[in-house]
């Protein structure tokens, strides 16, 4: 806006400048004309004058050395007349004056001629009498009239011309001074404009500055915190790998010889004990041998974290067919029909998901009533939906399905809970741990297991797997990367 | 089988006293004539082999003809025992079987890579552990020719 300004104000200005000088041009050369054309009147009036005085001192005397003037004036009157009548055109009015000027002239020229001509043949006399007749004198005094009111009209064209030109220079001058004084104001605004602008830009600069030490100083804190909850979370799985070995070795170590010299009671002083003594430590025997499973359980429990491998690309059906080979001996004994489709290729921890196979068709092969062959039904399908919300992953599906025994709904949840169990020891054998294992394996690979049974109906067993794993940096070398 | 019976000479390195008990208890009740000597740990082993310190009486403390080695010992575990007695030549011809709860994989790679004969988990009943010192007696008297 202010620059559009700025230009139509410059252009504007420079125009009339322009003009103006052109004005001033034009009137230089008329003004110069002018002053020819009354130097050619002064040159005209002052030549006659010396032609008029040269033939009356010649008259009175008759010496020719006296005409030497009027024989000038002859030789230049001619020139003289030319050259006003070329000068003389820009006024009107003097085209008239030059003509009649002219006319008068040549008149007074022929005029003194004839007086030099006479006074040549001494007819002086005559000669007199010519000047007499005043006749020369009248043209002489209409000459000098038409003269002076030529001077006297160019000296008034001189005058205007004269005006003019202080008229357009003092244009000049004031468009000069304004366009100078607007310039001078545009300048200082454009550099008011630009030094608040970089004053503003620094002082962003300065504020985003600002910000980023700051974000850097928060992107520092949070690095340090995460280091030190990925060291704790290293040191608590450290500590139960410790843990683990502690449960394997020293625990099972002491309950060993429990049951060591429990047998040693029962062989060398059965006598001694009597039959409600042998009884309590065949208890105490049993209670022993379980919480050694037990405590075998938890650490195969522990180990599903502890002593994980990396997923790698696994052929369920491989699996399957171990696990199959595994519970071969209790396929044959039940007479057990199982109905497996084929199974698709996962990244998974192959050892893992052969203990989820082998739990629960172990766990099938039990529960089931004892005069039924267990059928057993394992279907699978892949690209299903995701069960979780915003996962692009391609996922499978795996349904172990039985005839057995079965359980009531509300337990459906319960059954997958760490030493659960829903018979008595004597009814059905078993920790509680398979399921856990189960869940926990599962989950360990992003998935999720979910039990369906009614009492009588056989029991459904649904798991959800991503078929794909992408492979996740450690923490601390992820952070080392960063900045 | 005309041959005179032989007994075998076993020497155990057992820290805990409660197994070197039953192992006592099971040799007699497995009824094989076997002397069974102990030491309770690696360093006391090495010092019996060499018949060095306290063992240098050969007829109190004779060379074993067979060595029952527990892995986790205090001073010197059985793993660096093991590796010295293969190191040295005087003694690395006498079979080494190793004995212990362990049952872990590397355990057992490592006790065969040192040289053992056998791995074997100790046994959880009285009963197999007798079974066990029968059998051990039978097979390294009666089957196993040693130098």
């Amino acid at each position: 806006m202010a620059l559009s300004a700025a230009i139509t104000f410059f252009t504007v200005s420079a125009v009339l400048a322009y003009r103006s000088i052109d004005v001033i041009t034009k009137n230089n050369i008329s003004i110069n004309n002018t002053l020819q054309t009354i130097n050619f009147i002064k040159d005209l009036n002052r030549e006659l004058a010396a032609a008029e005085s040269s033939q009356r001192g010649y008259l009175l005397t008759a010496d020719p050395d006296y005409l030497q003037p009027y024989h000038q004036t002859l030789v230049v009157v001619d020139d003289l007349l030319r050259l006003l009548g070329e000068s003389t055109t820009e006024l009107p009015q003097q085209k008239k004056r030059f003509e009649l000027l002219h006319t008068y002239v040549r008149k007074k020229i022929n005029e003194m001629q004839r007086i030099v001509a006479l006074t040549d043949r001494d007819e002086i006399r005559a000669a007199i009498r010519q000047v007499k007749t005043d006749v020369g004198i009248e043209l002489m005094r209409a000459i000098s009239q038409l003269l002076a009111e030529m001077e006297s009209d160019e000296f008034t064209l001189l005058e205007k011309n004269k005006a003019v030109a202080a008229e357009n220079r003092e244009f000049i001058l004031m468009a000069l001074l304004l366009a100078n004084g607007i310039g001078l104001l545009l300048s200082l605004g454009v550099f008011y404009t630009l030094y608040r602008n970089s004053n503003k830009v620094a002082e962003l600069n300065s504020a985003l500055a600002l910000a980023n030490a700051e974000l850097e100083e928060k992107v520092g804190v949070r690095t340090q915190a995460l280091l030190q909850y990925s060291e704790e979370l290293q040191r608590s799985n450290r500590e139960l790998e410790e843990f683990a070995f502690v449960a394997s070795h020293d625990l099972q170590e002491p309950l060993r010889k429990i049951r060591a010299f429990g047998d040693r009671l029962q062989q060398k002083y059965s006598a001694q004990l009597g039959d409600t003594g042998s009884d309590y430590v065949s208890r105490m025997q049993s209670a022993s041998e379980r919480m050694s499973v037990l405590i075998d359980d938890l650490l195969s429990f522990s180990r599903v974290t502890t002593k994980q491998r990396p997923f790698v690309s696994v052929n369920l059906n491989e699996v399957m067919h171990r696990v199959m080979d595994d519970l071969d001996y209790s396929i044959e004994e039940t007479g057990a029909q199982l109905h497996i489709d084929p199974l698709p290729i996962i990244d998974a921890d192959a050892p893992q998901i052969a203990q989820v196979f082998m739990n629960l068709i172990a766990n099938s092969l039990k529960f089931h009533p004892l005069d039924v062959r267990p059928i057993i039904t394992v279907t699978s399908a892949i690209n299903v939906a995701s069960p979780i919300a915003d996962d692009s992953r391609t996922w499978c599906c795996l349904r172990f399905s039985d005839q057995g025994i079965g359980f009531e709904a509300q337990y459906a949840e319960r059954i997958f809970s760490l030493f659960q169990r829903l018979h008595g020891r004597d009814e059905y054998s078993g920790t509680g741990i398979g399921l856990a294992l189960c869940r926990k394996i599962i989950e360990r690979h992003g998935g999720t297991i979910a039990a369906q049974s009614e009492p009588g109906e056989g029991a459904v067993f649904t798991i959800f797997l991503p078929m794909t794993h992408t492979v996740i940096e450690p923490l601390a070398d992820l952070l080392a990367d960063a900045p | 089988m005309n041959m005179p019976k032989k007994t075998l000479i076993i020497l155990m390195a057992e820290d805990d006293a409660d197994d070197r008990l039953l192992a006592q208890e099971a040799m007699h009740e497995s009824r094989v004539l076997n002397e069974l000597h102990f030491v309770e740990d690696g360093v006391q082993l090495l010092s019996y082999l060499r018949g060095a310190n306290d063992f240098s009486d050969r007829i109190l403390y004779p060379m074993p003809g067979l060595i029952l080695l527990d892995l986790n010992m205090p001073k010197m575990d059985g793993r660096e025992a093991l590796a010295e007695i293969k190191a040295d030549s005087r003694l690395r011809r006498i079979p080494v079987v190793i004995l212990t709860t362990s049952k872990a994989e590397e355990d057992m790679v490592k006790g065969y890579d040192l040289g053992a004969v056998s791995y074997i988990t100790k046994p959880v009943t009285f009963d197999a552990l007798v079974e066990l010192m029968r059998t051990l007696g039978k097979y390294w008297v009666e089957f196993v020719e040693l130098p």
